[in-house]
C-alpha cells in the first residue's frame, strides 16, 4: 500500500489470483466507506482508495478491501458450482409435474 | 466440482459476529459456522460428521449425487412462491383527506376538516371497486384510510355494501379495516363495525404525553380518546378487532418499554416496533426523518428484549416485525406483507385509490405524488384497467429492476430469503429503483433486525421456541 | 403377555380343517355360509380346556372340535383364528376386544433396521395376504380399525393393491393403517395404483430416522433408503394420501430428534401425524441392544423439544409406547395408549400406581430390558389433561 500525491491509498493485486469481477463487487459493497479507483498496470491491478472520511484508518481501510475481496472471490466460486443446481431447483419449482419422478431426475 | 464427500448445495454466507458465519440456503433455512469450520468445509477438509450431517440436514449441502435435498428445496421454493399470483390482496381506498389531527409526522397533505372536496365520490368508489374485483386474489382486504376515513363515512358503509354486493358473483373471502384514530367513534359507526365484521385499526404512539405531543388535535386529548376507543372497541366487537401501531418518532427512541407496557395496560397483544419513514409532511419537518439507524436498532433491540421478557411472565406479547420476520426464517410460508417482499409489494401486493381516483402503487408512492413525484402513479380509476395497471411500465420497470434475486449485493446477500424490495424508499431517498445497498437505511435497518433475531434465537432457547411459535401463527 | 398362538388337540376331525380362518361364536350365534367356529365350554372343567367346534352338521349336530389349551383361555366370542389343517396349532388373528389389531402380510423386507421386531425372513409367504382376505370376510360390522404389518407389504405390490380392494368392497368403513418403509412409493405407478383404490379412511405409516440419508440408511442398513422413502412420501403426498411418519427413538435418533423435527416441520409439514415411539427390546433389538438401547428418562430433554417444535408447527404429534412415570409431564397429552394389547402388561411396581388406568405400561415382550426408573406415581392425572396437541407455552 502507498499513499500517492493526492491524498489517495493505493493497493495492488496479482491478477492472476484475483478475479476483475469480484475486485469490482468488492469495491461496490465498501462504497459507504471509500470510493475504489482500479486500474490495471502490467500483471498487477492497482487500486486507488479515496476514504470518505479523512479521519479513517488507512491500514484498516486497505484491510477491509482486502477480506472483501477474498469474500467476493468466494461468492463467485460458489455461484459458479452450484449454479447448476440453482437452476435445476428452480426449474422444478415452476414445473409442472406433481410426482416427485420425474424425467429431469432419473440417473 | 466435489469436495471430498460432499456437494455445496446453492448457499450464500454472512459474517455474523465475531466468531461466526451464517449459512443460509434458497428458502431461509439457516446454520452457523466457526470461520475455521467455514474455511473447512469451502475447501473440502472437513472431517466433523456430525456437523456434516447437520449442514446436510438444512440442505446446505449435500452428498454426491443425491436428488432429494434438490427436490425438497424445489418443494419448499414453490411453497414460497404460490402466492406470487394471486395478486393484489390489499386495497387501500383513501376516502377523504380530511382529518381533525395535525399529527407532526403526517405523511399525507391533510385538509382540514371542512374540506369536503378532498372526500372521495361514490362514482370514483364504484370504478375502484371494479378495478379491485379483477385482482386474481381469492382474497380481498379493504382498508379505509385518510386523512380520517371516518369523517367520510356515508362513503365507507357504501363501499362495504357495494364490495358484498359485487362478492356475490366472485365468491373471494373479504376483510375490512379502517385505519382511524378512533376519536370520532359513535354508537352507529360501532354498529356498522360490529354488524359487517369490520377491523379497526389505531394509531397509539406510547404513553399520554409522547402520543399527544405526536398526535396534535383540538383538546390534545388524542391519547385520551385513543385509548377510550380502543377500549370500547374491545368491550362493544371483540378484543380481536382492533389493533394498533405505533409510529416511531425521536421522542419515542428512548422509551421503548413504557411504550410496550402501554400496549400491555390495554390487552393488546401486538406491537409493531416501526421506523418512521421519510415521506410526506415528515420530510417537510425538521428532523423529522432523519434519526440514524443504529438509534432506531438500540430501540428496537430494547424493545425486543422487554417484549421477550413480557413473555417469560406469561404475557403472550408479540413484536409483529419479527414474527413477520420469524415466519419467513422458520417456515416455508409467505407472510404476506407487502412492505418486506421481493418481487415488491408495489402493485403486485397493494393497490391504491386515492380520493381523486389516481391509482398508486402503494401508499407511499401516493405520499411522494403529494410532493410532485408521480413516478408510482399507475393510472386513474376513469381510463385504467386492472390489466393496463399491472401491466405498465410504472410498476413493471422498478418491479423487475428492485428484484433481490438480481439486485446487487442483495442476489449475494445470506438474508435475501428474509428481505424484500423496497422501489419506492430507494427512488425517494436515492435515486433510483435499486438503491446502493451498501448506503441504504433500509438494508442497513433490516440487517439489524435479521442480525438480532438471528442471534437471540441462537442463544437463547426460550426466545428460539417463542420464535418458532411467532412463525407458526 | 398374552400368547396368540399354541398346540391344540384336534377332536373327531374326519379330514383337514378347512378353511384355515374361522370366527368364534357363542352357541346360539348363526351365520349361514360363514366359517363359525362355537366355543363350547368343556365339561371338563376342572383342566380349564375349552373346545371349538368347527360348524354344524345340516342336522344340527355340532362338528368336529379343537380344543384350545390354558394358554388361550383369553379367546374369547368374536375372536378370529387360523387353525392349522391338523387341527393341532390354532393363532389368534383378531381380537375383539383389542383396540389394534393388526394382519401379518409377510416376514419379507428390504430394510434391515437395527431394532426391528419383526426380523426378515426371505421366503415365499404371500399365502398370508390370501388368508388376510378370508379375515377380512369374517370382520364384524362392529370393527373400528385394521393395522396391515410385515416385513414390508408393499413387496408383493399386486398382492397388496389386491387386498386393498377387496377391503374396499367388502368393509369400506374400515379404518386401515398401513405399516411401510415407504420405498415402493418412490414409484409412480405404483402409488397411482395405490390412490386409486380409492379406500376412504387409510393411513400409511413409515418411518424417518434421520434428517438426512447417512443415519437413515445406517439405521435401517440399507443404502439408498432415505432417497426412496423421502421420496415415496413426496409421492404419496401429491396424489392426496394420509401419511404418519413413525420415529424410534433409540440411542442414534435421539442426538438428532430436533434436527429430525425441524426436518419434518420444513420438509414434510403436510404429513398427518408424526409418531414417536419407545423401543421395543425385541426381534433384532435384541442383539443389537448396546447398539440400540437408551433409557427413555435419559432422553425426556430432546422428546420435550421434539414434540413442541412439532406441536408448534401444527402437527398432530403422538407418543406411543412411554410409560406415564418416565414421561415428562408436559408430554402426557400427547401420550397414546398403543401397545398391542397381546404384549401390554404392567409390572409389579405398577400396583398401587395412581395413573395406571391412562398408562400404556410396558412392552412385555421387552423382559427385563426397561427402563430402570419405573415406578408408582401417588398424585391423580392433572384434570383435564389438555388434549388439544397445543404444547404449554413457556
Amino acid at each position: 500500500m502507498t499513499h500517492s500525491d493526492d491524498q489517495a491509498l493505493e493497493i495492488t493485486f496479482d491478477t492472476a489470483t484475483v478475479g476483475l469481477d469480484a475486485l469490482q463487487r468488492a469495491a461496490y459493497a465498501v462504497a459507504h466507506l471509500m470510493s475504489v479507483d482500479i486500474a490495471v498496470s502490467g500483471d498487477r491491478y492497482v487500486c486507488r482508495l479515496f476514504p470518505r472520511d479523512p479521519a479513517a484508518d488507512a491500514d484498516e481501510l486497505a484491510h477491509r478491501v482486502r477480506s472483501e475481496v477474498i469474500d467476493q472471490t468466494l461468492r463467485l466460486r460458489i455461484a459458479a458450482e452450484t449454479g447448476p443446481l440453482r437452476n435445476l431447483i428452480f426449474a422444478l419449482a415452476f414445473s409442472q409435474t406433481g410426482l416427485a419422478d420425474d424425467e429431469a431426475a432419473k440417473p | 466440482m466435489t469436495q471430498g464427500s460432499w456437494q455445496m448445495l446453492p448457499i450464500r454466507f454472512h459474517r455474523f459476529d465475531d466468531d461466526s458465519i451464517l449459512l443460509t440456503n434458497l428458502v431461509g433455512e439457516h446454520f452457523f459456522l466457526s470461520e475455521d469450520e467455514f474455511l473447512a468445509v469451502m475447501d473440502g477438509t472437513c472431517s466433523d460428521q456430525v456437523l456434516l450431517a447437520r449442514l446436510r440436514a438444512r440442505h446446505l449441502i449435500q452428498l454426491p449425487g443425491e436428488r432429494i435435498p434438490v427436490e425438497l428445496l424445489a418443494v419448499k421454493l414453490r411453497t414460497r412462491l404460490r402466492r406470487l399470483p394471486d395478486s393484489t390482496g390489499l386495497h387501500i381506498f383513501v376516502v377523504t383527506l380530511r382529518c381533525e389531527h395535525t399529527c407532526r409526522y403526517c405523511q399525507v397533505s391533510r385538509q382540514p376538516s371542512a374540506k369536503s372536496e378532498y372526500d372521495m365520490s361514490q362514482d370514483t368508489a364504484r370504478r375502484a371497486l371494479d378495478l379491485a374485483f379483477r385482482s386474481p386474489s381469492p382474497h380481498l382486504k379493504i382498508e379505509f384510510q385518510g386523512g380520517e376515513p371516518l369523517l367520510n363515512f356515508p362513503l365507507v358503509r357504501w363501499i362495504v355494501a357495494e364490495a358484498n354486493r359485487l362478492n356475490q358473483a366472485h365468491a373471494k373471502r373479504l376483510t375490512f379495516v379502517i385505519a382511524t384514530n378512533l376519536a370520532l367513534l359513535s354508537t352507529e359507526i360501532l354498529g356498522f363495525c360490529a354488524a359487517e365484521g369490520i377491523y379497526l385499526s389505531t394509531s397509539l404512539d406510547g404513553p399520554a404525553d409522547l402520543h399527544n405531543s405526536n398526535r396534535r388535535r383540538p383538546g390534545q386529548d388524542s391519547w385520551e380518546r385513543t385509548v377510550a376507543g380502543i377500549r370500547l372497541v374491545q368491550e362493544r366487537l371483540g378484543p380481536d378487532r382492533v389493533s394498533a401501531l405505533m409510529t416511531t418518532t425521536e421522542a419515542s427512541l428512548g422509551r421503548p418499554r413504557e411504550i410496550i407496557d402501554g400496549y400491555a395496560d390495554l390487552g393488546l397483544r401486538q406491537v409493531f416496533l416501526r421506523p418512521i419513514s421519510p415521506y410526506g409532511f415528515a420530510l417537510r419537518q425538521r428532523g423529522g426523518a432523519g434519526y440514524d439507524v443504529s438509534r432506531w436498532l438500540a430501540f428496537y433491540d430494547a424493545g425486543l428484549d422487554h417484549i421477550i421478557d413480557l413473555n417469560r411472565k406469561g404475557v403472550p406479547m408479540v413484536e409483529t416485525y419479527a414474527a413477520i420476520i420469524a415466519k419467513k426464517m422458520f417456515t416455508n410460508e409467505d407472510p404476506g406483507y407487502v412492505d418486506l417482499t421481493s418481487p415488491a409489494g408495489i402493485g403486485l401486493g397493494a393497490l391504491v385509490y386515492n380520493y381523486d381516483g389516481d391509482v398508486y402503487a402503494s401508499d407511499e408512492g401516493r405520499m411522494l405524488a403529494e410532493m410532485g413525484d408521480h413516478t408510482f402513479r399507475l393510472g386513474n380509476v376513469r381510463n385504467s384497467d386492472y390489466r393496463d395497471i399491472l401491466l405498465s411500465e410504472e410498476l413493471l420497470t422498478p418491479l423487475q429492476q428492485s428484484l433481490t434475486l438480481s439486485a446487487p449485493m442483495c442476489n449475494t446477500c445470506a438474508f435475501e430469503p428474509y428481505c424484500g424490495a423496497d422501489p419506492v424508499f430507494h427512488h425517494a431517498t436515492m435515486g433510483d429503483f435499486v438503491g446502493h445497498k451498501a448506503m441504504s437505511s433500509f438494508c442497513l435497518r433490516n440487517m439489524g433486525v435479521f442480525t438480532t433475531i438471528l442471534r437471540r434465537a441462537r442463544d437463547d432457547s426460550f426466545t428460539r421456541n417463542l420464535f418458532w411459535r411467532w412463525a407458526q401463527q | 403377555m398374552m400368547k396368540l398362538s399354541a398346540r391344540t388337540k384336534p377332536i373327531g376331525l374326519r379330514g383337514p380343517v378347512h378353511p384355515d380362518v374361522w370366527r368364534v361364536c357363542r352357541p346360539d350365534e348363526q351365520s349361514p355360509g360363514l366359517p363359525l367356529a362355537c366355543l363350547v365350554t368343556d365339561s371338563e372343567a376342572a383342566t380349564g380346556a375349552r373346545d371349538i367346534h368347527l360348524g354344524r352338521s345340516p342336522t344340527g349336530v355340532p362338528g368336529p372340535a379343537v380344543r384350545l389349551p390354558t394358554e388361550l383361555a383369553h379367546v374369547t366370542a368374536g375372536d378370529i383364528v387360523a387353525i392349522s389343517p391338523d387341527g393341532r396349532r390354532v393363532t389368534v388373528l383378531w381380537k375383539k376386544a383389542a383396540k389394534h389389531n393388526s394382519l401379518l402380510l409377510t416376514e419379507q423386507c428390504d430394510n434391515y433396521c437395527l431394532m426391528c421386531s419383526q426380523p426378515p425372513k426371505d421366503r415365499d409367504d404371500t399365502w398370508l395376504f390370501d388368508r388376510a382376505k378370508r379375515v377380512v370376510d369374517l370382520l364384524p360390522a362392529s370393527a373400528v380399525s385394521l393395522g396391515l404389518t410385515g416385513g414390508e407389504p408393499t413387496l408383493a405390490a399386486d398382492a397388496l393393491i389386491d387386498l386393498l380392494e377387496y377391503c374396499r368392497k367388502r368393509t369400506p368403513w374400515l379404518q386401515l393403517h398401513l405399516l411401510s418403509n415407504g420405498r415402493r412409493f418412490a414409484d409412480p405407478s405404483f402409488t397411482r395404483r395405490y390412490a386409486q383404490v380409492g379406500y376412504a379412511d387409510i393411513m400409511v405409516g413409515i418411518p424417518v430416522y434421520g434428517p438426512e440419508a447417512c443415519l437413515h440408511d445406517f439405521i435401517v442398513q440399507a443404502e439408498g433408503a432415505f432417497e426412496e422413502t423421502i421420496h415415496g412420501i413426496l409421492n404419496l403426498a401429491s396424489l392426496g394420501q394420509r401419511i404418519e411418519i413413525r420415529i424410534v427413538l433409540q440411542r442414534h435418533t435421539v442426538p438428532v430428534l430436533h434436527d429430525l423435527a425441524i426436518f419434518i416441520a420444513r420438509n414434510l409439514l403436510f404429513v398427518d401425524q408424526v409418531a414417536l415411539m419407545g423401543l421395543e427390546m425385541t426381534g433384532l433389538a435384541r442383539p443389537n441392544f448396546a447398539e440400540v438401547w437408551v433409557d427413555p428418562a435419559d432422553y425426556q430433554r430432546q422428546l420435550v423439544e421434539a414434540t413442541r417444535t412439532l406441536a408448534d408447527a401444527h402437527i398432530v404429534t403422538k407418543i406411543f409406547n412411554h410409560q406415564l412415570c418416565v414421561l415428562d409431564q408436559r408430554l402426557w397429552p400427547f401420550a397414546v395408549q398403543s401397545i398391542s394389547d397381546w404384549k401390554n402388561g404392567y409390572l409389579d411396581v405398577c400396583c398401587g400406581c395412581s395413573v395406571r388406568d391412562a398408562c400404556g405400561g410396558v412392552f412385555t415382550t421387552s423382559g427385563e430390558r426397561v427402563s430402570r426408573h419405573l415406578r408408582s406415581l401417588d398424585d391423580p392425572l392433572p384434570s383435564p389433561l389438555d388434549t388439544s396437541g397445543r404444547f404449554p407455552a413457556g
